[in-house]
């Protein structure tokens, strides 16, 4: 439904403007609707908007949730 | 002529002596060679060899230069693309401008370089040539229609038609890196990568393969736009045949998925400019990926899947995880998505 | 981000689905619906369904904005694209959506619509401010996850007192549409929610659902694993008896939401409008509409775009498809008059909508 893809802030501009990285592709996006964003901060990027943060060590503790049960 | 600040005007193309400085000052030194300075209507040149091939194509590519390229260098690549995937020997090609009034003559300077330097490192001369002028609004720049001819080989047949179930099927090189160029570019979509066109021509890869397993070829293609999906699909379609392709074997560039990511593209539909796909006899895979990969545009060449029975002629994916899914083709272009 | 690799990782995702094996009862059917069309794209487009026991059916929900939009909206929008120097910006999704003559946004294009597509709202506000003597209108589509945006854009024009910018308004609430597939009583049990939608609003939306209709939810991300992952939970929850609302996408998602996000779209915004969705019906208070004092942005206050009801196609099956009561081969259309390139109906139109995803990745002759 709706398309947002993780993103690494690379520099923070005026205006709330942002440069992100995605493996390799760089997009200005807005920073507008999230607080306390700083560079080196993965973020979730819809419509050109930073709208979520993204916690590197809950990604990993989900999957370890399940690494023990592998077969 | 003001090849710096000057603009393309309607009396560029009227067949006056405006025209004739046109072509002087650009298009003649930049694709000149013995035929073009023949100076006719029309280009003479033997051929040798019973059977030729001939091909057109138009471009009308927005925008006009993007990372790795430009619309006259595609034009002239796309063209000996076109006579090399019959597995032909591309000789001349012709190239018709239609130019909008106000275009920078500089930029078309640079255009025409463009395509005299791809002639040249392609062997294959531009010997003949047209220019119109439209009026301004009525055209979007410069529109290029370049056509060619070649001949083709003794003992070489290749058809669409051939495929059988069995046979391998294999991709040059990486997929989607001239669209994911040209769209990092395009207006409203700006964004920056490292990724450019890979414009190229085959004819020397096509060469190399035709020597390296004779008759094993049963086809080649240049998937261009409509990416590998609708080659895939037209190939199984003309054969009669299904296709499986194994997700995890397509050589895709890190950056591509990432911008197909942002978009929400398939990389499947991305359009190439320097690939081809082959299909041939199972037992000449091996041989013919090994000799692909001493030639610079087949370094990353592989069999990507196998040819085999279906009544509905699908193109089915085997997925990373496993799962068997549908490669379906556009009907029309790819839209960039938020949902 | 390594772990967004993680997140497509086939063998992890073949582990998974071994677990699935082993836990799923074999006496008993589980039937689950995945809410959002980013969720009904990725099941298709990895193909996961093959690796699912067969006693686990997903059933593809109502979650895609494009998809919902009437018919009448489509035309609406038509009608505000040739309205005289307007300059009409819309994301690539709604382009090809067909109104019930079949006219679309690429139509009014060959009319002479000065139509251009957009990666964010933000460039439709710069497509404003380049083009002070056209009036620019945004054709806002999207769920809770959008609408911030949009309302964003809006504070801007505000702030610079930019007067020719204007938005369509076809923003909708995932919660009503979840509420109304519940109240159906559509045999379920269980949901994949959608997980964007929730780095806006929070998980506190879907908590209510999922109480009053005793169905497990779990808040999911939109990677192949993600998904496998949501269904294992699902499993898990129906095999304990329970129905509580777990977060599958931990990694992203605050269980409060993005209160920035929020507090823009409450000051621009109301939820106070009725809506009619394609294959839902009239849903009472389930779109956004712009507050009185942000009226003056608001494209259909400016012009008199009547919205005239247009009957939806019969034979269409859209509606029961959408409430997850048919799989798409089940309608008469499917594949045959309602293709990719002729939608007939809703779930044909977008990418990630029900009929184009089965059509594209999972046809079946």
């Amino acid at each position: 439904m709706c398309l947002a893809v993780p993103a690494k802030i690379v520099s923070l501009g005026n205006d709330d403007k942002a440069l992100v990285d995605l493996g390799g592709v760089q997009k200005e996006i807005s920073v507008k609707l999230l607080d306390n964003v700083t560079e080196g901060d993965y973020v979730l990027v819809h419509a050109g908007f930073a709208l979520s943060k993204m916690d590197e060590t809950e990604a990993e503790e989900t999957l370890e949730l399940f690494v023990d049960l592998q077969l | 002529m003001d090849l710096i600040n000057g603009k393309v005007e309607l009396m560029h193309g009227s067949g006056g002596r405006a025209m004739g400085e046109l072509l002087k000052e650009i298009f003649f030194p930049a694709f000149d060679n013995e035929y073009l300075r023949q100076g006719n209507d029309q280009a003479l040149f033997p051929v040798s060899g019973r059977r030729m091939v001939m091909t057109t194509d138009s471009h009308v590519i927005s925008p006009l230069f993007f990372p790795g390229g430009d619309i006259g260098k595609l034009a002239v690549n796309g063209t000996i693309n076109d006579i090399a995937m019959g597995g032909a020997v591309p000789l001349y090609l012709s190239a018709g401008f239609i130019i909008e009034e106000g275009f920078p003559l500089a930029d078309l300077q640079k255009i025409a370089l463009s395509m005299g330097k791809a002639a040249k490192d392609a062997g294959v001369p531009i010997v003949t040539g047209d220019t119109k002028v439209v009026e301004k609004g009525k055209g979007d720049g410069v529109f290029i229609n370049t056509a060619g001819v070649g001949t083709v080989p003794e003992g070489i047949e290749l058809s669409g038609n051939k495929p059988r179930k069995g046979d391998a099927i294999i991709l040059s090189g990486t997929i989607g890196d001239h669209g994911v160029a040209v769209l990092s570019c395009r207006e409203g979509m700006e964004f920056t990568t490292n990724v450019v066109s890979d414009t190229a021509p085959l004819h020397r890869l096509v060469r190399a393969m035709v020597a390296a397993a004779p008759g094993k070829i049963k086809c080649l293609r240049d998937p261009t736009r409509g990416g590998l999906s609708a080659v895939l699909n037209e190939l199984a379609t003309q054969a009669k045949t299904g296709m499986l392709i194994k997700e995890k074997s397509v050589p895709i560039l890190p950056e591509v998925k990432a911008a197909c990511d942002f978009l929400g593209f398939d990389a499947f539909n991305l359009a190439n400019e320097g690939k081809l796909v082959a299909i041939c006899a199972p037992e000449a895979a091996d041989t013919l990926v090994k000799a692909m990969h001493h030639s610079p545009l087949g370094r990353q060449a592989a069999v990507i899947g196998e040819v085999v029975d279906d009544e509905n002629h699908l193109v089915r994916v085997e997925t990373v995880s496993g799962g068997v899914r549908v490669m379906d083709w556009l009907y029309g272009d790819q839209l960039p998505r938020i949902c | 981000m390594i772990i967004a690799e993680d997140y497509k990782n086939g063998e992890k995702i073949k582990s998974v689905a071994k677990l699935l094996a082993k836990e799923a009862d074999t006496g008993r059917n589980y039937r689950f619906m995945d809410f959002c069309g980013g969720h009904t794209y990725v099941l298709a487009k990895n193909a996961l369904e093959d690796l699912l026991p067969a006693n686990i059916t997903m059933i593809h929900g109502p979650g895609c904005p494009v998809c919902i939009l009437p018919a009448a909206r489509i035309s609406v929008a038509i009608k505000a694209s040739l309205l005289p120097d307007v300059v009409f910006c819309t994301y690539g999704d709604v382009m090809r959506v067909p109104n019930a003559k079949g006219e679309s946004l690429f139509t009014a294009k060959a009319q002479g619509a000065d139509i251009r597509m957009v990666y964010s709202v933000l460039d439709a506000l710069q497509v404003a401010r380049e083009n002070p003597k056209k009036n620019v209108i945004f054709m806002a589509i999207g769920f809770e996850t959008t609408a911030p945006t949009a309302a964003a854009a809006i504070l801007e024009a505000k702030k610079e007192a930019i007067t020719n910018f204007f938005i369509l308004s076809n923003q909708v609430l995932t919660t009503s549409a979840m509420q109304a597939v519940l109240a159906e009583g559509v045999p379920l049990d269980g949901i994949v929610a959608p997980g964007h939608v929730c780095m806006v609003t929070g998980l506190a939306p879907f908590a209510k659902p999922a109480e009053k209709y005793r169905k497990p939810m779990v808040v999911t991300g939109f990677e192949p694993l993600d998904m496998m992952l949501a269904i294992l939970m699902l499993v898990r929850q129906v095999n304990k008896g329970g129905f509580a609302l777990e977060n599958e996408y931990r990694r992203a998602l605050a269980f409060a939401g993005n209160a920035k996000a929020m507090a823009a779209l409450n000051e621009v915004f109301s939820e106070g409008r009725d809506f009619k969705w394609r294959g839902l019906g009239v849903l009472p208070e389930s779109s956004f509409a712009l507050n009185p004092v942000y009226a003056i942005y608001d494209a259909e206050a400016k012009w008199d775009l009547p919205e005239i009801e247009e009957d939806e196609p019969k034979a269409c099956e859209c509606s029961e498809i959408i409430k997850g009561l048919k799989k798409p081969p089940e309608c008469p259309l499917f594949g045959k008059v309602c293709r990719p390139e002729n939608p007939v109906g809703a779930c044909m139109v977008s990418g990630e909508g029900t009929c184009a995803a089965y059509y594209k990745y999972r046809r079946i002759g």
